[in-house]
């Protein structure tokens, strides 16, 4: 069992990662408008 | 220093006072409008400040122009840094408060996630625990994670908090942040000892959850805060002011006088008039009727609304701030700024309340202290988190925010917040006839000559004298080209005014002229020429609106009292009042006879709504218990009522009637629920039956239960 000293701090890491990762998105509206990409298989133009 | 347009903004009203319409959006809940009215309800020289909490703007009255400098710094030494309440600005800081929920809630949920996977080896690690080294090892992964909830989620609570605190005030951020600060604190305390309990996860799942309860808060508010957005964004930035070549310019730079040339679909830049083209125009946003007006030339054309077939040409009449889409906006800010008298009690309930919470937590965390009970602390801090009271506080004004919103898109606009706690409490109605229950679009039928003038001179001297007169029989005489002048209005009776040297009345025989002259005939109402002799009778028809008969069934259905008050002499009010079945039809009233005919009523113990939409009503308006004034062309009228329609359409009328009681059931129903919520649940938490994480969830869902019931409201 003594492996969880080492995974913990390495969920740690990644946990923080994660939320830079979110954080980053939101800063970058990528939440913005959450219907865009549930509308746009619907729209003709291939964009 | 004061942004410029802070300043600019500012705007002097008819009597004379200055007001502005601040965006604050730092209010938070209703401690903190109670805060900003308190420190600014003593400052000399403002007359009114109003806050809503729902669109967290301030309204102001103030006398001195130079006085906003002060409120200016005021709100802002309190930290509630106003902005200015258009939409250029308003976009931006919505947008960036909904990017920092979003990302506050994140991180919060990641966290506690987290959080709860280290805490469960501990819970679920029977009754020897586990290994010393592992339990420091997850106490102190479970602080890691802990830190950014607590640094950056739970700062919204921190923050409102820490400006409660420093302007000794009691708002309902202090006991959310005192008990995340609390836990927190002691866990770290404990984690650095490595003694006792941790409570991270408590910390993580109260601001998790209370964050969600704030973010649907902030979600209903913007949506309101956008369909009045919707309004300012009616009007185009530019305008065609000339059409062969092409030339555009800001609209800023409209003035009266200014011709503007539309396209079919562009949008009417400015109250006007038509003076090229047959077109129709789509008004609905100003009357909730979808069928397009035709407008013809000399008709009026309201800025806002679209120009839908033809080409047309429109010169300016009125100058920009006194467009009536300014109105309509004013009223709406107006009408949304208003709390019902519960509204205030229970704002001032919540003051107190935050205290007694406080109290009751330490009462309980003493209590289980001194019993022994190892979660004393975390039953102290779940009563602080359960009580809290803003679904009491949210419970009016999201109703009525709601509720203003649906009433404007059926076409009618409150005036005076209490309109809707007073129409549900109506049990008698009394109608004007003239413009109300007709169309007002008065036409002569027929004409009698008595003196040595032409047809058309008396015309011409009959429309001359209207010419500045808003009630519909004026538009039956057509344009006057005379000058007048010395022009009297004498409401009920006629018009006076002097014209080429003579000094003409029009009107009812007995005012015009004398008692004693009869008129031809009984059939439709007769009004008299005369200057020292009378000079010619005019025959005035009119026809009953076509949904009037469906309406008054129905209201007579829904078993209200109904009565026609007409100034009319003729039968014809008779005669309407017994086609649309009123049996209490009184004619032939002076404005005088009117208010005595309502006061009656209302001796009668009835609560009387009064709907008219003239000069003559305005007394009657006064002392009914509420009124409303259809399609009011007179600004006295306007603001004598308590609520204008403004498509004239009176099934609005039935709306309104039934709407009424339906925002008073589900206020009763959104209070009821918020006062049962706090009343069950302080008891058991400090009995301790509820764990933490049932307190913060229960705190939100008991604020969204009351806007999701509010949005019932939400209906056409």
């Amino acid at each position: 069992m003594e492996v969880v000293f080492l995974l913990i701090p390495i969920s740690i890491i990644i946990i923080f990662l994660t939320i830079w990762a979110f954080v980053w998105s939101v800063e970058n509206d990528q939440f913005e408008n959450l219907d865009k990409e549930a509308e746009r298989i619907l729209s003709e133009e291939d964009r | 220093m004061i942004p410029i347009e802070v300043e600019e903004n500012v705007q002097q009203n008819s009597v004379g006072n200055f007001t502005i319409s601040l965006f604050v959006p730092s209010i938070k809940c209703a401690a903190c409008s109670s805060l900003i009215k308190k420190s600014l309800d003593d400052v000399p020289g403002i007359n009114q400040v109003d806050i809503n909490l729902g669109e967290k703007s301030v309204f102001l009255d103030f006398q001195d122009r130079a006085i906003i400098k002060k409120i200016y710094k005021i709100l802002d030494r309190l930290d509630f840094k106003p902005i200015i309440a258009n939409t250029a600005n308003l976009d931006n800081p919505l947008k960036l408060e909904n990017k920092s929920y979003i990302s506050k809630i994140g991180v919060a949920g990641i966290g506690m996630m987290q959080v709860m996977m280290y805490s469960f080896s501990g819970y679920f690690s029977g009754p020897d625990g586990i290994e010393e080294s592992y339990k420091i090892l997850f106490r102190w992964a479970s602080l890691i994670m802990t830190i950014p909830v607590f640094m950056y989620s739970a700062s919204t609570f921190l923050i409102g908090a820490y400006r409660d605190l420093k302007n000794i005030h009691f708002g309902m951020d202090v006991p959310i942040a005192l008990a995340i600060t609390a836990s927190f604190l002691l866990s770290l305390h404990n984690t650095l000892m490595n003694t006792g309990e941790v409570y991270y996860d408590s910390v993580c799942m109260f601001t998790f959850f209370l964050l969600i309860g704030r973010y649907v808060e902030f979600l209903s508010r913007n949506k309101f805060q956008k369909s009045k957005g919707l309004i300012d964004n009616l009007l185009p930035n530019y305008v065609r002011v000339s059409r062969k070549p092409e030339e555009f310019k800001p609209i800023e730079e409209l003035n009266i006088g200014n011709t503007v040339y539309l396209q079919a679909g562009e949008t009417i830049p400015c109250d006007g008039k038509l003076i090229d083209g047959i077109s129709s125009a789509n008004e609905s946003a100003f009357t909730g009727e979808a069928m397009p007006v035709v407008k013809t030339i000399g008709d009026r054309v309201l800025a806002g609304t679209k120009n839908l077939e033809n080409n047309i040409t429109v010169k300016v009449t009125k100058d920009r701030k006194e467009y009536l889409i300014n109105d309509i906006k004013e009223l709406f800010n107006k009408s949304s700024f208003y709390k019902p008298s519960f509204s205030i009690l229970v704002d001032k309930i919540a003051g107190h309340f935050v205290a007694i919470v406080l109290i009751a937590s330490l009462a309980s965390c003493l209590y289980w202290f001194y019993k022994g009970d190892p979660f004393w602390l975390s039953i102290g801090l779940t009563v602080l988190v359960v009580s809290c009271p803003c679904a009491l506080s949210l419970a009016t004004p999201i109703a009525y925010t709601v509720a203003t919103t649906t009433l404007r898109k059926n076409g009618i606009i409150l005036k005076e917040g209490t309109f809707i706690e007073k129409l549900a409490q109506i049990d008698s109605i009394a109608f004007d006839k003239t413009g109300t229950l007709t169309k007002g679009d008065i036409k002569i039928s027929k004409t009698i000559i008595l003196g040595d003038l032409s047809l058309n001179k008396v015309i011409n001297i009959a429309a001359s004298l209207e010419q500045y007169n808003d009630h519909p029989v004026a538009n039956a005489f057509g344009v006057g080209d005379l000058p007048l002048s010395n022009y009297q209005n004498f409401p009920g009776k006629g018009v006076s005014g002097e014209i080429e040297g003579v000094v003409y009345k029009l009107g009812i025989p007995e005012f015009s002229f004398d008692n004693n002259l009869l008129s031809p005939d009984l059939s439709g109402m007769w009004v008299l020429l005369a200057s020292s002799k009378p000079l010619a009778w005019f025959r005035l028809e009119d026809s009953i609106k076509k949904e009037a008969f469906k309406t008054i069934n129905k209201i007579k259905d829904l078993g209200f009292h109904l009565s026609l008050l007409t100034g009319d002499s003729s039968d014809q009010g008779k005669k309407i009042g017994d086609f649309l079945g009123i049996r209490n039809t009184k004619t032939n009233l002076t404005p005088e006879q009117k208010v005595e005919a309502v006061l009656e009523l209302q001796s009668k113990n009835q609560n009387v709504l009064l709907v008219g939409d003239g000069i003559n009503d305005i007394g009657a308006m006064g002392v009914s218990n509420t009124s409303i004034a259809i399609k009011p062309v007179d600004i006295s009228v306007q603001s004598s009522s308590d609520a204008i329609l403004l498509g004239g359409n009176l099934k609005s009328i039935v709306f309104a009637l039934k709407f009424s009681k339906k925002v008073k059931r589900i206020l009763t129903s959104n209070i009821a629920w918020a006062v049962g919520y706090n009343i069950t649940a302080i008891p058991l938490a400090m009995a301790g039956y509820i764990l933490p994480w049932m307190a913060a969830l229960g705190m939100s869902l008991s604020s969204m239960v009351v806007v999701f019931n509010s949005y019932r409201l939400n209906s056409k």
